[in-house]
Protein backbone atom coordinates (compact mmCIF):
# COMPACT_ATOMS: atom_id res chain seq x y z
CA UNK A 1 0.00 0.00 0.00
CA UNK A 2 1.65 3.23 -1.26
CA UNK A 3 1.98 6.08 1.12
CA UNK A 4 -0.92 8.36 -0.54
CA UNK A 5 -3.47 5.32 0.27
CA UNK A 6 -2.25 4.65 3.87
CA UNK A 7 -2.72 8.74 3.94
CA UNK A 8 -6.06 8.77 2.34
CA UNK A 9 -7.03 5.55 4.67
CA UNK A 10 -6.16 7.30 7.91
CA UNK A 11 -7.83 10.56 6.34
CA UNK A 12 -11.00 8.42 6.38
CA UNK A 13 -11.01 6.91 9.05
CA UNK A 14 -10.67 10.13 11.34
CA UNK A 15 -13.72 11.64 9.66
CA UNK A 16 -15.31 8.53 10.00
CA UNK A 17 -14.37 8.81 13.98
CA UNK A 18 -14.93 12.50 14.63
CA UNK A 19 -15.12 13.72 17.98
CA UNK A 20 -13.33 10.42 18.69
CA UNK A 21 -10.17 11.57 19.80
CA UNK A 22 -8.45 12.17 23.37
CA UNK A 23 -5.27 11.74 24.69
CA UNK A 24 -4.78 11.57 28.70
CA UNK A 25 -1.55 11.64 30.82
CA UNK A 26 0.47 8.71 32.34
CA UNK A 27 2.34 10.68 34.62
CA UNK A 28 0.60 11.39 38.15
CA UNK A 29 -2.22 13.82 38.23
CA UNK A 30 -2.58 15.84 41.69
CA UNK A 31 -5.26 17.71 43.65
CA UNK A 32 -4.32 20.85 45.14
CA UNK A 33 -7.60 21.62 47.14
CA UNK A 34 -8.09 18.44 48.95
CA UNK A 35 -5.57 15.58 50.32
CA UNK A 36 -8.08 12.55 50.95
CA UNK A 37 -6.96 9.31 50.16
CA UNK A 38 -9.61 8.12 47.01
CA UNK A 39 -9.82 5.19 44.53
CA UNK A 40 -8.57 5.96 41.16
CA UNK A 41 -5.63 5.45 39.28
CA UNK A 42 -2.49 7.64 40.05
CA UNK A 43 -2.80 9.65 36.28
CA UNK A 44 -6.45 9.57 36.63
CA UNK A 45 -7.91 13.13 36.03
CA UNK A 46 -10.97 12.99 38.25
CA UNK A 47 -8.74 13.44 40.67
CA UNK A 48 -9.21 17.30 39.82
CA UNK A 49 -12.22 17.34 41.12
CA UNK A 50 -12.96 21.34 41.10
CA UNK A 51 -11.99 23.24 37.17
CA UNK A 52 -11.91 26.20 36.20
CA UNK A 53 -13.23 26.96 32.57
CA UNK A 54 -11.37 29.69 30.71
CA UNK A 55 -13.37 31.84 28.31
CA UNK A 56 -14.33 29.71 25.13
CA UNK A 57 -11.32 31.16 22.02
CA UNK A 58 -12.99 31.53 18.70
CA UNK A 59 -11.42 30.66 15.49
CA UNK A 60 -13.76 32.49 13.11
CA UNK A 61 -13.69 32.16 9.22
CA UNK A 62 -13.81 35.35 7.70
CA UNK A 63 -16.76 36.45 7.14
CA UNK A 64 -19.20 39.30 5.17
CA UNK A 65 -20.65 39.75 9.15
CA UNK A 66 -17.11 41.85 9.91
CA UNK A 67 -18.69 43.82 8.13
CA UNK A 68 -20.68 44.93 10.72
CA UNK A 69 -18.82 44.84 13.72
CA UNK A 70 -21.39 45.53 16.35
CA UNK A 71 -23.45 42.69 15.59
CA UNK A 72 -20.64 40.37 14.90
CA UNK A 73 -19.42 40.97 18.41
CA UNK A 74 -22.83 40.42 19.66
CA UNK A 75 -23.08 36.84 17.98
CA UNK A 76 -19.58 35.78 18.74
CA UNK A 77 -20.26 36.36 22.58
CA UNK A 78 -23.52 34.76 21.98
CA UNK A 79 -21.62 31.57 20.63
CA UNK A 80 -18.89 31.88 23.31
CA UNK A 81 -21.60 31.86 26.18
CA UNK A 82 -23.99 28.87 24.76
CA UNK A 83 -20.02 26.65 24.41
CA UNK A 84 -19.21 27.82 28.04
CA UNK A 85 -22.69 27.34 29.84
CA UNK A 86 -23.72 23.76 28.33
CA UNK A 87 -19.69 22.52 29.45
CA UNK A 88 -20.12 23.87 32.50
CA UNK A 89 -23.48 21.76 33.26
CA UNK A 90 -22.35 18.64 31.51
CA UNK A 91 -19.19 19.01 33.50
CA UNK A 92 -21.15 19.09 36.57
CA UNK A 93 -24.06 16.82 35.97
CA UNK A 94 -22.85 14.38 34.17
CA UNK A 95 -18.97 13.97 35.34
CA UNK A 96 -19.67 14.95 38.98
CA UNK A 97 -17.00 18.28 38.42
CA UNK A 98 -17.14 21.25 41.14
CA UNK A 99 -16.61 24.03 38.08
CA UNK A 100 -16.46 27.47 38.48
CA UNK A 101 -16.42 29.74 35.28
CA UNK A 102 -12.75 32.49 34.79
CA UNK A 103 -14.08 35.84 35.03
CA UNK A 104 -11.19 37.41 33.76
CA UNK A 105 -9.53 37.21 30.40
CA UNK A 106 -7.29 34.38 30.13
CA UNK A 107 -4.29 34.45 28.63
CA UNK A 108 -1.37 31.90 30.19
CA UNK A 109 1.74 31.80 28.27
CA UNK A 110 3.05 28.81 30.25
CA UNK A 111 2.80 25.98 32.87
CA UNK A 112 3.83 27.93 35.29
CA UNK A 113 1.31 31.37 34.54
CA UNK A 114 -1.59 28.60 34.54
CA UNK A 115 -0.45 27.26 38.16
CA UNK A 116 -0.54 30.52 39.56
CA UNK A 117 -4.17 31.15 37.90
CA UNK A 118 -5.10 27.84 39.40
CA UNK A 119 -4.02 28.87 42.86
CA UNK A 120 -5.57 31.70 42.59
CA UNK A 121 -9.02 30.76 41.79
CA UNK A 122 -8.82 27.97 44.07
CA UNK A 123 -9.39 24.92 41.74
CA UNK A 124 -7.62 21.80 40.76
CA UNK A 125 -6.91 22.26 37.00
CA UNK A 126 -8.34 24.79 34.17
CA UNK A 127 -10.30 24.14 30.93
CA UNK A 128 -9.52 25.57 28.12
CA UNK A 129 -11.80 25.31 25.11
CA UNK A 130 -10.99 26.20 21.44
CA UNK A 131 -13.75 26.83 18.71
CA UNK A 132 -13.40 26.75 15.02
CA UNK A 133 -16.77 28.10 13.41
CA UNK A 134 -16.76 27.95 9.76
CA UNK A 135 -19.14 29.10 7.16
CA UNK A 136 -21.03 27.00 5.12
CA UNK A 137 -20.12 25.48 1.89
CA UNK A 138 -21.45 27.96 -1.19
CA UNK A 139 -22.11 26.53 -4.73
CA UNK A 140 -18.61 28.02 -5.87
CA UNK A 141 -17.17 25.84 -2.85
CA UNK A 142 -18.98 22.91 -4.02
CA UNK A 143 -17.65 23.29 -8.00
CA UNK A 144 -14.45 23.84 -6.16
CA UNK A 145 -14.64 20.54 -4.35
CA UNK A 146 -15.32 18.80 -7.56
CA UNK A 147 -12.50 20.29 -9.71
CA UNK A 148 -10.09 19.59 -7.02
CA UNK A 149 -10.96 16.07 -6.79
CA UNK A 150 -12.35 16.08 -3.47
CA UNK A 151 -9.40 17.33 -1.94
CA UNK A 152 -11.47 20.79 -0.13
CA UNK A 153 -13.83 17.86 1.19
CA UNK A 154 -11.59 15.52 2.90
CA UNK A 155 -9.73 19.03 4.21
CA UNK A 156 -12.68 19.72 6.10
CA UNK A 157 -13.50 16.57 7.41
CA UNK A 158 -10.22 15.90 8.75
CA UNK A 159 -9.85 19.70 10.40
CA UNK A 160 -10.10 20.53 14.11
CA UNK A 161 -13.20 22.45 15.24
CA UNK A 162 -13.49 21.78 18.87
CA UNK A 163 -10.61 21.32 20.99
CA UNK A 164 -10.97 21.05 25.09
CA UNK A 165 -7.64 21.02 27.19
CA UNK A 166 -7.42 19.81 31.34
CA UNK A 167 -4.14 21.81 32.85
CA UNK A 168 -3.89 20.76 36.59
CA UNK A 169 -3.13 23.66 38.84
CA UNK A 170 -0.18 21.41 40.68
CA UNK A 171 2.25 22.17 37.90
CA UNK A 172 0.31 23.82 35.07
CA UNK A 173 0.83 21.02 32.52
CA UNK A 174 -1.47 19.92 29.95
CA UNK A 175 -2.79 16.67 31.44
CA UNK A 176 -6.26 15.71 29.38
CA UNK A 177 -7.26 16.77 25.60
CA UNK A 178 -9.75 16.05 23.12
CA UNK A 179 -10.64 17.09 19.78
CA UNK A 180 -13.51 16.87 17.71
CA UNK A 181 -12.72 16.71 13.55
CA UNK A 182 -15.29 17.60 11.22
CA UNK A 183 -18.63 18.65 10.51
CA UNK A 184 -19.43 21.52 12.87
CA UNK A 185 -23.58 20.73 12.24
CA UNK A 186 -24.10 19.46 15.78
CA UNK A 187 -25.35 21.33 18.55
CA UNK A 188 -22.98 22.02 20.89
CA UNK A 189 -24.97 20.46 23.81
CA UNK A 190 -24.85 16.78 21.68
CA UNK A 191 -20.89 17.46 21.39
CA UNK A 192 -19.70 17.08 25.06
CA UNK A 193 -21.54 13.62 25.54
CA UNK A 194 -19.36 12.74 22.28
CA UNK A 195 -16.09 14.23 23.06
CA UNK A 196 -15.77 13.71 26.82
CA UNK A 197 -17.40 10.66 26.99
CA UNK A 198 -14.11 8.80 27.99
CA UNK A 199 -12.91 11.81 30.44
CA UNK A 200 -13.26 10.07 34.42
CA UNK A 201 -15.81 11.37 36.55
CA UNK A 202 -14.60 13.81 39.42
CA UNK A 203 -14.24 12.37 42.75
CA UNK A 204 -16.98 12.47 44.57
CA UNK A 205 -17.61 15.57 46.93
CA UNK A 206 -18.35 12.74 49.37
CA UNK A 207 -14.97 11.15 49.82
CA UNK A 208 -12.80 14.34 49.51
CA UNK A 209 -12.76 14.90 52.98
CA UNK B 1 -37.23 11.16 34.11
CA UNK B 2 -39.48 7.93 33.57
CA UNK B 3 -37.84 4.96 33.57
CA UNK B 4 -36.43 3.52 30.42
CA UNK B 5 -37.09 0.09 29.08
CA UNK B 6 -33.35 -1.09 30.00
CA UNK B 7 -34.05 0.34 33.70
CA UNK B 8 -37.09 -1.40 34.35
CA UNK B 9 -35.46 -4.64 33.10
CA UNK B 10 -32.73 -3.79 35.58
CA UNK B 11 -35.15 -3.40 38.29
CA UNK B 12 -36.94 -6.20 37.49
CA UNK B 13 -33.46 -8.92 37.10
CA UNK B 14 -32.64 -7.43 40.53
CA UNK B 15 -35.81 -8.16 42.69
CA UNK B 16 -36.37 -11.10 40.96
CA UNK B 17 -32.94 -12.91 40.39
CA UNK B 18 -31.48 -15.56 43.19
CA UNK B 19 -29.07 -14.06 45.06
CA UNK B 20 -25.79 -16.06 44.86
CA UNK B 21 -23.78 -13.94 47.62
CA UNK B 22 -24.30 -15.44 51.21
CA UNK B 23 -25.58 -12.99 53.63
CA UNK B 24 -22.89 -12.09 55.76
CA UNK B 25 -23.25 -10.07 59.36
CA UNK B 26 -20.50 -7.88 60.75
CA UNK B 27 -20.30 -6.01 63.86
CA UNK B 28 -19.53 -2.86 64.05
CA UNK B 29 -20.08 -2.19 67.97
CA UNK B 30 -23.73 -1.72 68.44
CA UNK B 31 -24.62 -1.56 64.70
CA UNK B 32 -24.63 -4.96 62.83
CA UNK B 33 -24.81 -4.88 58.71
CA UNK B 34 -26.03 -7.46 56.49
CA UNK B 35 -25.10 -7.55 52.76
CA UNK B 36 -26.27 -9.07 50.34
CA UNK B 37 -25.92 -8.86 46.70
CA UNK B 38 -27.07 -9.97 43.31
CA UNK B 39 -24.98 -11.00 40.07
CA UNK B 40 -23.72 -7.72 38.26
CA UNK B 41 -25.42 -6.11 35.19
CA UNK B 42 -23.65 -7.09 31.81
CA UNK B 43 -24.11 -4.99 29.02
CA UNK B 44 -25.24 -6.28 25.83
CA UNK B 45 -22.69 -7.76 23.53
CA UNK B 46 -22.87 -6.12 20.77
CA UNK B 47 -19.70 -7.73 18.79
CA UNK B 48 -21.93 -9.37 16.36
CA UNK B 49 -23.57 -6.51 14.83
CA UNK B 50 -20.23 -6.44 12.44
CA UNK B 51 -20.78 -9.39 11.63
CA UNK B 52 -24.33 -8.78 9.99
CA UNK B 53 -23.12 -5.21 8.68
CA UNK B 54 -20.32 -5.92 7.25
CA UNK B 55 -18.55 -8.88 7.17
CA UNK B 56 -21.41 -10.95 5.77
CA UNK B 57 -22.07 -8.60 2.97
CA UNK B 58 -18.37 -8.37 2.17
CA UNK B 59 -18.60 -11.76 1.76
CA UNK B 60 -22.18 -11.70 -0.36
CA UNK B 61 -20.02 -9.07 -2.56
CA UNK B 62 -16.75 -11.13 -3.03
CA UNK B 63 -18.86 -14.02 -4.24
CA UNK B 64 -21.00 -11.90 -6.81
CA UNK B 65 -17.15 -10.82 -8.01
CA UNK B 66 -16.39 -14.03 -8.58
CA UNK B 67 -19.27 -14.37 -10.87
CA UNK B 68 -19.56 -11.17 -12.42
CA UNK B 69 -18.44 -9.73 -15.58
CA UNK B 70 -14.33 -8.64 -15.99
CA UNK B 71 -15.82 -5.22 -15.31
CA UNK B 72 -17.11 -5.07 -11.83
CA UNK B 73 -15.39 -8.44 -10.85
CA UNK B 74 -12.48 -5.98 -9.07
CA UNK B 75 -14.30 -3.61 -7.09
CA UNK B 76 -16.54 -6.66 -6.10
CA UNK B 77 -14.03 -8.36 -4.70
CA UNK B 78 -11.73 -5.44 -3.51
CA UNK B 79 -14.92 -4.47 -1.57
CA UNK B 80 -15.92 -7.09 -0.16
CA UNK B 81 -12.24 -8.74 1.00
CA UNK B 82 -12.33 -5.04 2.67
CA UNK B 83 -15.54 -5.23 3.97
CA UNK B 84 -14.63 -9.11 5.14
CA UNK B 85 -11.49 -7.85 6.87
CA UNK B 86 -12.56 -4.64 8.48
CA UNK B 87 -15.92 -6.38 9.89
CA UNK B 88 -14.02 -9.47 11.22
CA UNK B 89 -11.69 -7.01 13.04
CA UNK B 90 -14.03 -4.81 14.94
CA UNK B 91 -15.71 -8.17 15.83
CA UNK B 92 -12.65 -8.99 17.63
CA UNK B 93 -11.84 -5.87 18.78
CA UNK B 94 -15.73 -5.23 20.47
CA UNK B 95 -15.69 -8.55 21.49
CA UNK B 96 -12.28 -8.48 23.29
CA UNK B 97 -13.18 -5.34 25.40
CA UNK B 98 -16.34 -6.75 26.48
CA UNK B 99 -15.31 -9.76 27.74
CA UNK B 100 -12.46 -8.12 29.42
CA UNK B 101 -15.11 -5.36 30.92
CA UNK B 102 -17.68 -7.93 32.05
CA UNK B 103 -15.08 -10.33 33.72
CA UNK B 104 -13.13 -7.59 35.70
CA UNK B 105 -16.91 -7.12 37.23
CA UNK B 106 -17.68 -10.41 37.66
CA UNK B 107 -14.48 -10.29 40.30
CA UNK B 108 -15.76 -6.71 41.55
CA UNK B 109 -17.43 -7.97 44.82
CA UNK B 110 -19.37 -5.41 44.96
CA UNK B 111 -20.90 -6.63 48.20
CA UNK B 112 -17.46 -7.22 50.07
CA UNK B 113 -16.26 -3.99 49.38
CA UNK B 114 -19.52 -2.43 50.70
CA UNK B 115 -19.23 -4.39 53.79
CA UNK B 116 -15.87 -3.57 54.41
CA UNK B 117 -16.87 0.22 53.95
CA UNK B 118 -19.50 0.06 56.36
CA UNK B 119 -17.89 -1.41 58.61
CA UNK B 120 -15.13 1.06 58.71
CA UNK B 121 -16.89 3.80 58.29
CA UNK B 122 -19.52 2.91 61.61
CA UNK B 123 -16.49 2.03 63.72
CA UNK B 124 -15.31 5.79 63.55
CA UNK B 125 -19.23 7.51 62.41
CA UNK B 126 -20.40 7.75 66.23
CA UNK B 127 -18.47 7.48 69.80
CA UNK B 128 -18.12 4.25 71.12
CA UNK B 129 -20.23 5.39 74.22
CA UNK B 130 -22.89 6.46 72.15
CA UNK B 131 -23.47 4.13 69.35
CA UNK B 132 -27.15 3.66 68.78
CA UNK B 133 -28.33 0.17 68.72
CA UNK B 134 -29.27 -1.20 64.82
CA UNK B 135 -29.53 -4.25 62.66
CA UNK B 136 -29.24 -2.71 59.07
CA UNK B 137 -29.86 -4.65 55.87
CA UNK B 138 -28.43 -3.83 53.16
CA UNK B 139 -29.74 -5.41 49.93
CA UNK B 140 -27.61 -4.05 46.26
CA UNK B 141 -30.58 -4.78 44.13
CA UNK B 142 -28.68 -3.63 41.05
CA UNK B 143 -24.82 -2.84 40.14
CA UNK B 144 -22.80 -3.11 37.17
CA UNK B 145 -22.57 -2.16 33.76
CA UNK B 146 -25.57 -1.00 32.00
CA UNK B 147 -25.66 0.76 28.46
CA UNK B 148 -26.43 4.03 28.03
CA UNK B 149 -29.40 5.52 26.75
CA UNK B 150 -30.96 8.29 27.95
CA UNK B 151 -30.98 12.12 28.11
CA UNK B 152 -29.56 14.74 25.81
CA UNK B 153 -27.19 12.05 24.25
CA UNK B 154 -28.57 9.56 21.84
CA UNK B 155 -27.86 5.94 22.70
CA UNK B 156 -24.30 4.68 21.83
CA UNK B 157 -24.32 1.16 22.08
CA UNK B 158 -20.57 0.45 23.42
CA UNK B 159 -20.95 3.36 26.27
CA UNK B 160 -22.08 1.60 29.39
CA UNK B 161 -22.24 3.45 32.53
CA UNK B 162 -21.26 1.87 35.73
CA UNK B 163 -24.57 1.79 38.76
CA UNK B 164 -25.21 1.13 41.57
CA UNK B 165 -28.68 0.81 43.77
CA UNK B 166 -29.28 -0.62 46.88
CA UNK B 167 -32.24 -0.94 50.01
CA UNK B 168 -31.87 0.08 53.24
CA UNK B 169 -33.24 -1.37 56.24
CA UNK B 170 -32.50 -0.69 60.17
CA UNK B 171 -34.33 -2.33 62.69
CA UNK B 172 -34.13 -1.88 66.68
CA UNK B 173 -36.38 -4.49 68.39
CA UNK B 174 -37.97 -5.77 65.66
CA UNK B 175 -39.03 -2.27 64.72
CA UNK B 176 -38.26 -0.99 61.41
CA UNK B 177 -36.86 2.52 61.69
CA UNK B 178 -35.68 3.63 58.32
CA UNK B 179 -36.33 2.44 54.93
CA UNK B 180 -34.24 3.95 52.00
CA UNK B 181 -32.94 3.16 48.64
CA UNK B 182 -29.89 5.31 47.43
CA UNK B 183 -29.14 4.77 43.74
CA UNK B 184 -26.33 5.74 41.30
CA UNK B 185 -27.50 5.56 38.29
CA UNK B 186 -28.45 7.22 34.75
CA UNK B 187 -32.34 8.09 35.32
CA UNK B 188 -32.85 8.08 38.79
CA UNK B 189 -30.10 9.27 41.09
CA UNK B 190 -30.21 10.07 45.10
CA UNK B 191 -29.40 13.32 45.97
CA UNK B 192 -25.97 13.38 47.67
CA UNK B 193 -25.02 10.32 44.81
CA UNK B 194 -22.04 11.48 42.51
CA UNK B 195 -23.37 10.49 38.50
CA UNK B 196 -22.39 7.48 37.70
CA UNK B 197 -19.03 6.51 35.82
CA UNK B 198 -19.47 6.17 31.78
CA UNK B 199 -17.36 5.71 29.06
CA UNK B 200 -16.76 3.51 26.38
CA UNK B 201 -16.65 0.14 26.52
CA UNK B 202 -12.98 -0.10 25.75
CA UNK B 203 -11.86 2.58 28.32
CA UNK B 204 -13.62 0.35 30.61
CA UNK B 205 -11.34 -3.02 29.27
CA UNK B 206 -8.35 -0.71 29.13
CA UNK B 207 -5.32 -1.49 31.50
CA UNK B 208 -6.99 -4.95 32.37
CA UNK B 209 -10.12 -3.24 33.25
CA UNK B 210 -8.58 -0.75 35.29
CA UNK B 211 -11.54 1.63 35.19
CA UNK B 212 -13.86 -0.93 36.20
CA UNK B 213 -12.46 -1.93 39.30
CA UNK B 214 -11.67 1.71 40.14
CA UNK B 215 -14.78 2.43 39.63
CA UNK B 216 -16.15 -0.56 42.03
CA UNK B 217 -14.22 0.46 44.62
CA UNK B 218 -15.62 4.10 44.79
CA UNK B 219 -19.27 3.22 44.57
CA UNK B 220 -18.51 1.01 47.56
CA UNK B 221 -17.07 4.05 49.75
CA UNK B 222 -19.66 6.50 48.25
CA UNK B 223 -22.84 3.83 48.81
CA UNK B 224 -21.23 3.08 52.72
CA UNK B 225 -21.13 6.83 53.38
CA UNK B 226 -24.40 7.85 52.20
CA UNK B 227 -25.87 4.72 54.37
CA UNK B 228 -23.66 5.99 57.13
CA UNK B 229 -24.83 9.49 56.88
CA UNK B 230 -28.76 7.70 56.85
CA UNK B 231 -28.07 6.03 59.62
CA UNK B 232 -26.59 8.68 61.68
CA UNK B 233 -30.41 10.60 61.63
CA UNK B 234 -31.72 8.02 62.97
CA UNK B 235 -32.85 8.42 67.01
CA UNK B 236 -30.83 6.92 68.90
Amino acid sequence: MSRWTRAGAAALLLALTACMSNTATREPVSPVTYTAPNYRAANSVGRLARLAVAPVVLHWQDSDRREDEAAFAAEQEAVRAETRDTLMAFLAQDKGYAVVPVVDEADWPDDAARATAGQRLGVDGIVVVERWIREPWTTWDGLLNIVLLNGPLVKALTETNLRLSIYETASGRLVWTAECHGWDDQAVTEIWGKLLVNLDNAVPAVLQH
Amino acid sequence: MLPTLNHMRVLVVGVLAACICPAVSVAAGPVTFEVTAERPERPPNEADQWIDLFALPGVGATALGLAAPPLYASGLILGGVTLLIGGLTMHGTEGRHWQQAVATLEHADLASRLRSALERRAATAWPPESAPSLAVTVTLNAWGLVVRNWGRVAEQVDTACFIASLDLVARRDQATLLTDRIVIGTAVATPGAPPPQCAKLSRFAADDGRLVRDTAAEAAEVLAALVIERLRAVPP
